[in-house]
């Protein structure tokens, strides 16, 4: 049974185009050309309740709208959305209770303040009983090895402290559903590796169904067993990371460095050539003839230096960025 | 009362949140008090040296006036220490997108914003000063008394005040102009002199348009017991018209914000 689905969403911004300088801005005081931006077009998806779904796509691709549109923040233009069992454009208190969102850009604690200050704040605002709250702070203190720094002015905290004590905030009503915008963002690698080993155990414990964004690859690998690639309001992918990987690792990549000029069209008999410059090239060569090929191309040409490895899930969602 | 006992909780946490933070700045309360202090000696001074030459102005004697004055502070400070500080942070919230923050908590917004920046320590020199100055006001004049019409027509004012308010933070939800929040300093200090110094046109607008007068004069004409039930009636028509525009003008911005794109 899902606990999200979408039906041909869309979300249309209107903005206004301005010709340049002075002269421009004087203009668009009596006539400014109107203009439409699809942020989104026409998708449609669905989420099984505990879900870990990674949600990616270049900047601009239409996934913040659409994780703002799931959590109530956006109408929709077309489309219909149930998350929980409520329609999230009518912003019920109930719906609110139900789901959580972090922007890794966006503070929500108090920065002169300790965090013990908000969380307290967020306990009156989603009315948690004191017993409850205090289990429940402890709960994730602890799963969040921060104990020690909930009593610390928030603004003397380091990034990666902070960001653990908004995810606190985010967690303590025990939502069903958590939106995460960019968690890591700006985050040094340990700080990021705490949080996605964080993240983990919270789903495997609690069952919550988690949607992810982020541009660190490393998040999404370790984390979401699915994935949804979104590129120009549209969805480019959508299933496992596994077969995602597989269906891509038909190929292995190549790195070869030569002692003297190649030309491309010689390489091509090698494979598929996706990177070229005269002393060094990217080849791509299907997995059956692998051997093979390489045999043939150590051989042949006079090859200084070579790499060769799998495709990654990064190289993957690049390419199917370009593609679409 | 769940929702009442939600608000009364949230604006205690919200007050002690805000005691502590302004702690932090203890030398600024010095600085504000004297502010304040020079504020309504310059005010003063200005109507005293008005008085000295004319009796009554707009048929108001100089004890009525301190008691609008009283009134029109009351309304300020109250105002400025709660609900506009949180209203006059919509267009950066807009701007940064913190806004969206805000639509995701499980609270009636228009409600948190009013006391979410709530400032519990400035208010304190503030309303101590214009409440002196009503009372002041009230034991010089020679007309009756009559505090509970007063209180009564004072909170219908802080409604057209707050609804106000809200209708002019809600232009920020149509435009891209981010200016909007210093329009109501410059309206509602129209309304520290008496109603009847203006005539015609202006008169109407601070009347119905921009209901100034029920804001300030009003209430300070109910204190001496100077109000017919007709102007009672009219007070009470005016704030719930106002209360239901600010309602619907509010939710018809939140329903067209956009957030910020990112």
């Amino acid at each position: 049974m899902p606990i999200i689905t979408i039906k041909n969403l869309s979300k249309s911004f209107i903005y206004h185009k301005k010709a340049e300088g002075l002269r421009g801005s004087i203009k668009a005081l009596f006539k400014r050309e109107k203009l439409t931006k699809d942020a989104v077009k026409n998708i449609s998806f669905s989420i099984n309740k505990g879900e870990f779904v990674g949600f990616l796509g270049p900047n601009g691709a239409g996934k913040t709208t659409t994780l703002k549109m799931l959590s109530g923040i956006l109408y929709p233009t077309h489309g219909s959305i149930i998350v929980g069992g409520h329609n999230p454009a009518k912003r019920e208190s109930e719906f609110k209770k139900k789901i959580s969102i972090v922007m890794g850009q966006k503070a929500q604690l108090w920065p002169s303040l300790p965090a013990i200050e908000t969380f307290t704040l967020i306990q009156k605002m989603y009315e948690l009983d004191e017993n409850n709250y205090r289990n429940r702070l402890n709960e994730l203190a602890n799963l969040m090895d921060v104990e020690d720094i909930l009593n610390v002015q928030v603004r003397k905290l380091s990034l990666g402290q902070r960001m653990k004590c908004e995810l606190i905030a985010s967690l303590l009503h025990n939502p069903k559903i958590l939106f995460l915008d960019e968690p890591t963002i700006g985050l040094d690698i340990v700080s990021q590796k705490k949080i996605r080993e964080f993240l983990k155990e919270y789903n495997q414990k609690f069952k919550t169904t988690i949607i992810l964004t982020s541009h660190y690859m490393d998040d999404v690998q370790d984390l979401c067993k699915r994935l949804i690639i979104i590129n120009d309001g549209q969805i480019g992918y959508d299933g496992s990371i596994k077969d995602i990987i597989e269906e891509y690792s038909k190929d292995k990549n190549i790195h070869v460095i030569f002692r003297n000029k190649i030309l491309k069209r010689d390489l091509s008999k090698i494979g598929k050539v996706y990177n070229y410059e005269p002393y060094e090239a990217k080849i791509s060569i299907p997995m059956e003839e692998a051997n093979k090929k390489i045999s043939l191309l150590i051989n042949k040409f006079p090859v200084k230096d070579i790499n060769i490895k799998d495709v990654t899930l990064e190289e993957i969602v690049e390419d199917i960025f370009k593609n679409k | 009362m769940n929702h009442i006992k939600k608000h009364l909780n949230l604006i205690i946490q919200s007050i002690k949140i805000q005691t502590m933070d302004k702690l932090e700045v203890a030398l600024a309360f010095t600085f504000i008090t004297l502010g304040i202090i020079l504020q309504f000696t310059i005010t003063i001074i200005f109507f005293k040296a008005i008085y000295l030459r004319s009796a009554t102005i707009g048929g108001w004697d100089v004890n009525q006036v301190y008691i609008l004055l009283g009134t029109y502070f009351i309304i300020q400070y109250i105002s400025w220490s709660t609900y506009i500080r949180g209203f006059n942070k919509i267009s950066r919230f807009i701007e940064n997108g913190e806004l969206d923050l805000y639509l995701s908590k499980p609270v009636n917004l228009k409600f948190f914003l009013s006391y979410r920046y709530i400032d519990p320590i400035f208010i304190i020199p503030q309303i101590t000063v214009a409440i002196g100055l009503l009372f002041y006001g009230v034991s010089q004049t020679n007309a009756d008394i009559n505090i509970l019409s007063y209180l009564f027509i004072l909170a219908c004012a802080f409604i057209i005040h707050f609804s106000l308010i809200v209708i002019i933070s809600s232009i920020n939800f149509f435009t891209i102009i981010r200016q909007v929040d210093h329009l109501h300093n410059t309206i509602f200090k129209l309304g520290q002199y008496p109603i009847t110094i203006y005539k015609g046109f202006t008169r109407l607008v601070l009347s119905i348009i921009i209901p100034i007068a029920f804001i300030y004069s009003v209430p300070a004409r109910a204190m001496v017991g100077d109000l017919s039930v007709k102007e009672i009636l009219a007070t009470i028509g005016i704030t719930f018209i106002f209360y239901f525009i600010s309602s619907l003008i509010w939710n018809l911005g939140l329903k067209r914000y956009e957030s910020a794109h990112g």
